[in-house]
């Protein structure tokens, strides 16, 4: 991911040089912030409310790190039996839980028969407020 | 000790990271235009499809076995080659990036190097969900080899040869044809001197290597030897020529047609050049026919020029490759493909200025070029071109499996149910 850097010139053609000429700083850069290994950090879009309650709804972007092991409580990326999915993964006694976070929430213990690894762990949610 | 690694089913693997429903599924790639077959997954090569295999002749194929069929998406793969070159950057000593899906590594301080490579390819696959493969030895050449098996044989997809018996026996095995740097047209010439695989030629005398296959042939062999003779290219060396090129959607026998893709590809090759900081003195040219069509005699038209002046100023190139084009197109046939080969270059600021060349016009032309470059890169690729350039792009017609650019555009991004 690339990230543009505002460069604006003083140049003083009649009147004043800017006394901050000197100390033009860039501008604050979203992707410095998001992403801490740009090299495995992918973004995607997701539809349904299963995960309102980790504040993530339809149309959100989620930032997802593949760098990351996954840890207990992780909100993840993975793959069930062929399919995408994004479950809070809960880990106790060695077992692996996929847990939907809404009022309906469904609980899915992962055995071995099931196709199931991460792909990511989810590190941030970008969440439009306005219409 | 070097290193090479080399993406397995490299545009194959990339479609499959966003498409896990594909996991242990045929895939093929297709060419640009959905020609043939550039890449595939495991499941494809033990069908016995061949790399290069023309659509229309795998068809029937494609249908019984339910392969996945994919146009190129060059935006997807050139991000995740990114990706992984940039993880390599950190991580090796060195490397020398050698195409989209290769890299060679100079591991040098590093003491247990097959620690490290297992280390790298975990990394790698974790990372991009691109799996590699990596071959390690002494010579370039020889971790070429070490790759190939690495990839066919090794369980870990890591090959390490290091002594004289393992490497001895590894080339005994490669056919010559496979060896790097030796390619198909030497390779007939040496099956017909009785060389089989790279360990005969080996065994062969300098002299007789030298007289037959040039120094560059004998480098090979040295390097197959276990002496070190081509290093890493590690800067960002430039490139030492430049080449565009394209099959059309549909074979053409229309002269301003091919006249607009040459234009398109010339001022490419003009905007890389100068983004090098390079001026070129040499432009080839080439129209291919279509050999897979009987109604078509098979024929590769080429043409040559070489400058007064060296130069990267995008309408000088493409007048001059125009000329070319002029004298090498036979009417009547339908051409397949066409592109262009710029070479011969020099540094912008060693490029003495000709005698007889026009200082002031030249200084004017390099500030339009500096001008145009910027301007395209911040409003957007090829908002300014030349009035002889195709407008709208002819060649995209026919991707019609063509998979989301999930990395690099907003609108594309994957999308998942929840």
């Amino acid at each position: 991911m690339s990230s543009e850097i505002p460069f604006i010139k003083f140049t003083a053609h009649a009147g004043f040089p800017s006394p901050a000429e000197d100390f033009l700083e860039p501008g604050l850069n979203l992707n410095e912030y998001l992403i801490q290994n740009s090299a495995a950090t992918f973004c995607v879009k997701v539809k349904g409310d299963s995960m309102v309650g980790s504040k993530i709804t339809t149309g959100d972007i989620l930032i997802v790190d593949r760098s990351l092991n996954p840890k207990n409580q992780n909100i993840i990326l993975a793959i069930l039996n062929g399919n995408f999915i994004v479950k809070k993964l809960l880990i106790s006694n060695n077992d692996f839980y996929l847990l939907s976070d809404n009022k309906y929430a469904k609980q899915i213990k992962i055995n071995p028969e099931m196709e199931f690894y991460v792909w990511g762990v989810v590190t941030y949610v970008i969440h439009k407020l306005t219409k | 000790m070097i290193a090479l690694l080399d993406c397995n089913n490299f545009y194959a693997s990339c479609e499959r990271v966003f498409r896990p429903d594909l996991i242990k599924k045929p895939i093929i790639v297709l060419s640009n235009n959905d020609g043939c077959v550039i890449a595939r997954s495991d499941e494809v090569k033990k069908m016995g499809i061949k790399m290069g295999s023309p659509v229309f002749k795998i068809r029937d194929l494609i249908i019984e076995n339910d392969i996945f069929v994919f146009s190129s998406n060059f935006a997807l793969y050139g991000d995740i080659s990114r990706r992984i070159m940039k993880i390599l950057q950190n991580t090796v000593f060195d490397l020398e990036i050698y195409s989209i899906d290769e890299a060679f590594i100079d591991f040098m301080y590093k003491t247990d190097i097959e620690y490290e490579s297992l280390n790298l390819v975990s990394k790698i696959m974790q990372w991009t969900g691109i799996p590699v493969s990596i071959g390690i030895s002494t010579t370039k050449t020889l971790a070429k080899i070490a790759n190939h098996f690495a990839k066919k044989t090794s369980r870990n997809n890591i090959l390490f040869l290091d002594n004289e018996k393992i490497i001895n026996f590894y080339i005994k095995k490669i056919d010559i044809k496979d060896v790097w740097g030796i390619g198909h047209r030497y390779g007939r010439f040496l099956y017909g001197k009785g060389i089989y695989t790279a360990y005969d030629l080996t065994k062969k005398n300098d002299k007789w290597i030298l007289d037959n296959m040039s120094i560059i042939g004998l480098k090979t062999v040295y390097e197959l030897r276990g002496i070190k003779c081509f290093e890493l290219q590690t800067s960002e060396s430039p490139k030492k020529n430049i080449r565009n090129s394209r099959t059309f959607s549909r074979d053409t026998n229309d002269y301003n047609k091919i006249k607009k893709a040459i234009s398109s590809f010339a001022s490419k090759a003009a905007e890389k050049l100068r983004a090098q900081k390079s001026v070129a003195s040499t432009i080839s040219l080439f129209i291919n026919t279509n050999k897979y069509k009987s109604t078509n005699q098979n024929c590769k038209l080429t043409g040559k020029v070489n400058l007064k002046f060296s130069t990267n100023d995008t309408s000088v190139i493409i007048s001059e490759a125009l000329k070319i084009l002029d004298e090498i197109y036979i009417p009547g046939f339908f051409y397949k493909q066409a592109g262009i080969i710029i070479s011969d270059f020099s540094v912008v600021n060693q490029n003495q200025l000709g005698l007889f060349e026009d200082v002031s016009k030249k200084i004017k032309r390099d500030k339009l070029m500096t001008s145009l470059d910027y301007i395209n890169s911040i409003i957007g690729n090829k908002s300014i071109k030349l009035a002889s350039e195709e407008f709208e792009n002819d060649w995209r017609v026919n991707q019609s499996n063509l998979s989301p650019a999930y990395t690099t555009r907003w609108k594309e991004i994957l999308s998942v149910n929840i």
